[in-house]
């Protein structure tokens, strides 16, 4: 039973690692791979060479951290509420609504987000016009897109993260909830004290698995959304963004995957380091 | 259901068998040169163009493929890419494996150099010798040289205007409702006044764009003024008369630049969010929101762009031509490495440089449908047909081979490539012409230099940043990134060059 999801890994997982050398290599096309020269560490230079290494760095892993802590409270928020819906029909509905976004490309969330921030024709213009304040060019002000950013990616994720929380959730016994209620615990006791405690290994697996690509950006947020606006770079590079930026000019391979190299070590170091931590206080929680 | 299930089971399995040994078939057969019996090839022909894919590319593509099947038993798909995904397509095509078998080479888009030295084309120089001889004597040694790297050729020149100008073209319609006289504009400052009527008299349409975010918009002035050297990171000022390597984004040029495009926006008179335009100006011209832009000039720049815009339009030139090396290997049919038969590919260029029938079509669609043929070589459009209309029209005439042996527009001047021609011996040239920048050695600080050139640039020259606040830092960041590295090995590489002349 298992040979399937086996092969699978094996062809789209593991063969492909051979390319790894490529990080190490002078590509050179008409050698081919294997033929190229070594450049040993060559290729990872560029990422440290200026001080673009310490932005993208600090961009990325901050606004990772931003998604996974609002992001996974918010979603957890959703969830909480969907569960205590009396109306079936409407919790239906609700979910629905929550998810859709997380269904649309982000091309199109992009022409969204400029629907509403674009400076003449804007929705959010419009609206400070009507009320009597200046419009602002929203494209040139790099201080406010850590907020944009942070709104856009939890309209969209939000919904589908909290299905995972919706499902741990409803399989909570409802004997707990009914004792708390007759010992007169409030709502909001209900859940600090059961539902937040009982959905932990949830959250847990949620957060690890999420830190173990804190070194990865959602290209389409950060490439699309910004709609690659050099004034906005100071906020919103990150190390996908750059990297695409700086090869999809110059074309090298070597250097793309010197940085894809770098951001996979780094993010398998942080997971055996979150998952360690997490064994050392509490063994059942862990993943491995 | 059982039996059924394993009759449609073995049938997939000896249908996949069948394509197999198909595939396999037809590698053999393309491989052994020169037989009689040897399989049509298909190339696959890529290039950027400003407006949308044209409808009836297939048509064209079929009767392009008559052609090249019945001299060279080939047929031809055409790829055409908007400039905009062009940008980001070239790069990707010429990292991968894909089988394409001719490639338009179009500075900055894609880096010769760095083409070159990463061997992502193929090298040529034998190919065109023993299959493409005419080619070599059509373009001539003096261009061909431009592209030599290490004597080896690894593209062609398309054969266009050689040199490029500087203007601002302007929609002839509202000058004339608004009685602009344009006859005194020499520079930037005197189109101040030109923008405050339009602003002021026609309140839905801006009254200028800049480039937008597709490509950095000083490159047009840059151009005209100082010889870039390849990628524009270090250039010669003074129509390229100078010896020295000079910082471009260091000089009063640029800052007079920035400075003048950044009051325009202040005042109002750019396309709103022009930075982060992707749009071409022939668009927007079409879309009806922007009065002028700025260009790059020619002899018959302003009747194509009257044909891609469908608008009467005036050009004010601002800056003389200059040529220079990337102008002439700025532009070139290259064999990327994916290409399965090169050869083939090499054989096609025959077509594109001394066929005339094979470029008309490849520029101008099917005669009598796409267009008719009047006096003077000089083609029109079919009655009724208008550029939005018409289901073949693109202007790709300087990208497609041998532009002189094209038709000319009926719009056009009837003697256009005469004066092509002079306009490409009279023009100034740069004191570098002939030298090409290897950038193989300074690669990283070309990618950090670019980096921090993306992050700006767009923001300076389309008048979103304020250069006051924001020069200094952007000068700084070009110096930690290490442009002063690239400058200092293009000027080695340069005196080497002028020594060894």
């Amino acid at each position: 039973m298992m040979v399937p999801g086996f092969l699978y890994f094996i062809i789209n997982n593991y063969i492909p690692m051979a390319g790894l050398v490529i990080a190490f290599k002078n590509v050179n096309f008409a050698k081919g791979i294997w033929a190229s020269d070594w450049v040993g560490l060559k290729n990872f230079e560029f990422l440290f060479a200026t001080k673009d290494a310490w932005v993208i760095t600090r961009n990325t892993i901050l606004y990772n951290l931003a998604f996974i802590v609002i992001g996974t409270s918010f979603a957890i928020l959703i969830a909480i509420l969907i569960c205590d819906m009396r109306n079936k029909k409407f919790t239906k509905l609700a979910q629905n609504i929550v998810i859709l976004p997380s269904l649309i490309s982000m091309v199109v969330v992009a022409v969204l987000a400029y629907a509403f921030l674009s400076t003449d024709a804007g929705v959010i213009n419009k609206l400070l016009e009507a009320l009597g304040m200046e419009g602002v060019n929203w494209y040139n002000t790099p201080g406010a897109w850590p907020f944009i950013l942070v709104l856009v990616y939890l309209w969209k994720n939000a919904g589908f993260q909290c299905v995972l929380f919706i499902a741990s959730i409803v399989g909570i016994s409802n004997d707990y909830f009914e004792a708390a209620r007759i010992d007169g615990a409030t709502k909001w006791q209900q859940i600090r004290y059961i539902t937040l405690p009982l959905i932990k290994p949830t959250i847990i697996m949620v957060v690890v698995l999420a830190l173990g690509k804190i070194f990865y950006s959602d290209f389409g947020l950060f490439y699309q959304v910004t709609r690659d606006t050099g004034a906005l770079y100071s906020t919103t590079n990150t190390i996908d963004t750059y990297v695409f930026r700086g090869l999809t000019k110059l074309g090298n391979v070597g250097m793309s995957s010197a940085a894809g190299f770098y951001q996979s070590i780094v993010g398998f170091v942080l997971v055996l380091v979150s998952n360690l931590a997490i064994r050392r206080s509490n063994k059942e929680n862990a993943l491995f | 259901m059982k039996k059924w299930k394993r009759f449609l089971a073995a049938a997939v399995a000896g249908a996949m068998l069948l394509a197999m040994t198909a595939c396999g078939g037809k590698e053999t057969d393309s491989k052994d040169e020169g037989g009689n019996g040897e399989e049509t090839v298909n190339i696959t022909m890529t290039f950027p163009i400003l407006n949308a894919v044209p409808q009836d590319l297939d048509k064209v593509e079929a009767k392009l493929s008559e052609i090249a099947k019945e001299k060279y038993n080939c047929t031809i798909t055409l790829q055409p890419l908007g400039f905009a995904d062009y940008v980001s397509q070239a790069p990707l095509i010429l990292a991968g494996s894909e089988d394409i078998g001719l490639m338009i080479h179009f500075d900055p888009i894609t880096n010769y150099s760095s083409m070159v030295s990463s061997g992502q084309v193929n090298d040529i120089t034998e190919l065109l010798e023993e299959h493409a001889k005419d080619v070599i004597d059509t373009v001539g040694e003096e261009y061909l040289s431009a592209c030599r790297v290490d004597g080896k050729l690894y593209g062609v020149p398309t054969m266009h205007d050689l040199a490029t100008g500087y203007g601002v073209v302007m929609r002839t319609d509202l000058l004339e409702k608004h009685k602009i006289d344009v006859s005194n504009i020499k520079t930037m400052d005197d189109l101040d006044a030109v923008f405050q009527v339009i602003q002021e008299k026609e309140p839905d349409i801006s009254p200028m764009f800049t480039g937008g975010a597709a490509m950095n918009p000083a490159d047009a002035i840059m151009k005209s003024t100082a010889d870039t050297l390849g990628d524009g990171y270090g250039v010669l000022m003074d129509n390229g008369q100078e010896d020295t390597v000079k910082n471009y984004f260091e000089s009063d040029e640029y800052r007079a630049y920035v400075d003048k495009v950044y009051s325009w926006n202040q005042k109002g008179y750019l396309l709103p969010d022009s930075d982060s335009i992707q749009d071409t100006y022939s668009t927007l011209f079409r879309a009806n929101k922007i009065f002028a832009a700025f260009m790059t000039t020619k002899p018959g720049q302003v009747e194509q762009d009257e044909r891609n815009t469908g608008l009467d339009l005036t050009l004010v030139e601002l800056a003389e031509p200059l040529s220079m090396t990337t102008l002439v290997n700025g532009i070139q049919w290259v064999v990327p490495i994916g290409a399965s038969h090169p050869e083939k590919s090499v054989e096609i260029l025959n077509l594109l440089y001394t066929d005339a029938e094979f470029l008309n079509l490849l520029n101008y669609g099917i005669e009598g449908e796409h267009y008719v043929l009047g006096e003077n070589n000089q083609i029109s459009l079919p009655e009724g047909v208008t550029a939005d209309t018409s289901a073949f029209n693109w202007s790709i005439a300087y990208q497609s081979g041998n532009e002189f042996l094209c038709y000319t527009w009926d719009s056009d001047d009837p003697e256009l490539w005469k004066q092509t021609e002079q306009y490409n011996e009279e023009a100034e040239k740069s004191s570098a012409m002939g030298f090409t920048f290897d950038n193989s050695k300074v690669a990283n600080e070309i990618t950090a230099v670019t980096n921090v050139c993306s992050q700006y640039r767009v923001g300076f020259e389309n008048g979103a940043l304020d250069p006051a606040k924001n020069m200094e830092q952007f000068l700084a960041d070009l110096k930690t990134a290490g442009i002063d590295t690239i400058i200092a090995e293009k000027q080695a590489q340069l005196d080497e060059w002028k020594k060894a002349r």
